[in-house]
Order: C-alpha cells, then structure tokens, then sequence
C-alpha cells in the first residue's frame, strides 16, 4: 500500500503540492492560534471537509503528518471529517445532502439551490494542553 | 478529538478546547479580497481563464487581442508551471504580458497575482486576463480577486467534464466549449450533454460554443466580455472608486 502511494504520488505531483499548499495555509492559521494562547500546546486539531473544497481528505492527512515536524502542531492529532454536500431548495425551502455533481433538490426536483455545507475546507476546532 | 466512543486518549483536566470554524483558505480570501479592491480602484475588469492544459487558452487570448486590442487597452498574467511561451505569444502581439512560472505547483493564488498585478501599469489597463495552470482541479478554490470567471471546455475533452469536475464548472461565470471546428470528427461530444452536467450544479452561466480557427462564436464572446466591462465600469463608478484614467 505504501508503495503504491508513493508512485501514485509521483504521478500526481501536482495534486500532492496542492494539498501541500493547504496544508501550509493550515499551519499558518494554527502557529496565529497557538500565539494567541501562550503556554498551549496544541494537541488535537479537527477539520471539516466537503466535497467540493477542492481537497482531498486522505492526501491532507499524509501532507500534514509529513509537513508538521518542528511546527506548533508537531504533537497533535489531527481529525478530518468528511461531510455530504448539503444544499438548500430556493423553491421548496428544503435542505437536504446530495451528490457533487447533482444539485437537484431532491423533494421538489427545482435547480434553484445553492450550497450550504460541504463546499469548504474548515478549521473547526483546536484542543490545547497547558503542562 | 472524539469524547464519546473513546476513540482518542482523554483529555486531561489541563486540555482547553478553542472553537475556530474559519476558512483555511483564509488567508488567500483576503489576499484576493486586497486584490479586488486595488483592481476596482484602477477601473480593471480582471477575467480568471480556466481549462484543462491545452483547451485554447491563449489562442482564445490572442483572438481577443486581434479583435479588440484597438478597443480596450488589454492586459495579460500567464500562468504556466515552466517557460514564457504563452507570454512571449501575447508579447508579440503588442499586450504587456507577465509570465509567472509555479515550479510544480498546480495553480496560482492570490499573493502570487499580487505580485504579478504590481509588475503592470493598472491605469494604462482596461481588461486583465488571468490564465490559469491547465488544470480542472486546484485553481477553482483559490479566489484571485477576478471579477469574472471563464472557463473553457474542448470538444476533444468529453461532454461530461462538469459532472467530473464539479469543484470548477460550479463556479463558472461563462463557460466556452471551445475547438468546435473539431466536432464534425467528433460523434460523441454533444454540446447539450455539457449544458445538462452544467446545469445539475444550479449553474445558470451562458454556454458559448466557439472556435477560434472558424470564427464561431466569437461574436457572442466578445459581446459577453464587452457587457461584463460595461457593468463592471458602472458598478465602480457608483461606489465613487477613483478612476483616473480615459475611458475607451
């Protein structure tokens, strides 16, 4: 399995330095967080991710583990939660979760819907251990 | 992190919890946010150019330029993972284009288009284009502070591309299915099969098919980019940002 992601990785260089990127921005806001609370240590980290983030959950997980070292957030663990796009009917006033590509309502089959979950990549919450 | 099935360690009575629930593309958002205000204070359409590599970007650029470089006073950022071709292309054809080269990154974001923006003369600028890497994945989620975005979709590339790729076709204020002069070697392309994987993202964004070696189309997009400018002139002038510079 592992080799098999290494030359997946390989192949793919442009995906891995994307989720690289991310990965650096997340590191950013959390050496901001780890600041603003001297002392803490940063041991948990979750992050809720949808569908259409553009962010691939399993490649952030590798991309954080490898890039943590030496960071604030070297100890911690770091959780991702993988939520459904969840969109909301203009028409009917439902919400409901759908797939990526199919935005249909499905109680009233209206298009007139727009996202309201799972269209971004949050930095939902820390756990911090102060020895 | 989860206190209820005991799937990580407990806390310890020293652990505080910080509930953040911010954006971790933040950070661009704001560089892109800085972007848009400096682009609307100099009057400057900017237009984010997406596709995979090899759809027709810069002939598309070089079409414009024939067509309305006497018009509008137009400006290139080329985006490529290595080489100045495509400004070098723009170049030659009298527009100030900016190469900027990611090494092996897959897209352009904000901060790198900030840099590049500062490397042209925005009041000599009407129209700035942004061409994005040849990509259908990254460069959809990072905002460059562009007013519009337009994506272009080949007819060699398969009519279901927005059903694959629904990160960038949702956020498609155009979209261009470009290279029809292919399609009468092409049986299986159906412009209406694109339209319905478009329109299944609530995407109501006008579908131009065009060809810039036949000329179809062209019309059509030049009028679209034409009225986008327009709008965007009026928008500017009603929130009284100062424009120094001659209108066209």
């Amino acid at each position: 399995m592992f080799i098999f992601l290494v030359i997946f990785h390989l192949n793919e260089g442009a995906i891995v330095m994307h989720e690289f990127s991310v990965c650096q921005a997340l590191l950013g806001q959390l050496t901001h967080l780890a600041n603003q609370h001297p002392g803490g240590k940063i041991v948990g980290i979750l992050l809720v991710n949808g569908p259409l983030s553009g962010v691939d959950s399993t490649l952030l997980h590798h991309a954080v583990e490898l890039c943590k070292k030496d960071t604030v957030a070297a100890e911690a663990v770091l959780t991702i939660e993988d939520r459904p796009l969840s969109i909301h009917c203009r028409d009917c006033l439902h919400d409901n979760e759908v797939p990526a590509n199919d935005w249909t309502c499905p109680h009233c089959a209206s298009l007139a819907t727009e996202a309201v979950g799972g269209d971004a990549l949050i930095l939902a919450r820390l756990q911090l251990d102060f020895p | 992190m989860c206190e209820t099935c005991g799937c990580t360690p407990a806390l310890s009575a020293n652990t505080q919890t910080v509930e953040v629930l911010s954006a971790v593309f933040a950070a661009n958002d704001r560089a892109a946010a800085h972007n848009r205000l400096h682009l609307g204070s100099h009057g400057v359409l900017a237009v984010n150019l997406m596709s995979s590599p090899g759809a027709g970007k810069t002939a598309l650029l070089e079409a414009v330029i024939d067509t309305l470089g006497k018009k509008y006073r137009l400006g290139v950022i080329e985006g490529d993972l290595e080489t100045e071709n495509d400004a070098q292309r723009i170049r030659a054809k009298g527009i100030p284009a900016i190469q900027i080269n990611t090494g092996s990154a897959c897209h352009l974001d904000a901060s790198l288009i900030h840099t590049a923006m500062h490397q042209l003369n925005l009041d000599t600028i009407d129209i700035l284009f942004i061409e994005n890497i040849g990509n259908l994945v990254c460069p959809a989620v990072y905002d460059l502070g562009q007013e519009a975005n337009v994506i272009l979709l080949s007819v060699t590339e398969g009519d279901d591309k927005p059903a694959k790729y629904p990160v960038m076709f949702r956020v498609a204020d155009l979209l261009l299915v470009s290279k029809t002069d292919l399609l009468p070697y092409l049986d299986d392309f159906k412009v209406d099969r694109a339209e319905n994987c478009l329109r299944k993202l609530a995407n109501r964004a006008p579908i131009i098919p065009i060809s810039v070696r036949s000329g179809q189309g062209m019309d059509d997009w030049l009028h679209w980019l034409e009225q986008r400018y327009q709008a965007f002139r009026k928008s500017c002038s009603q929130t009284n940002l100062p424009h120094d510079h001659h209108h066209p």
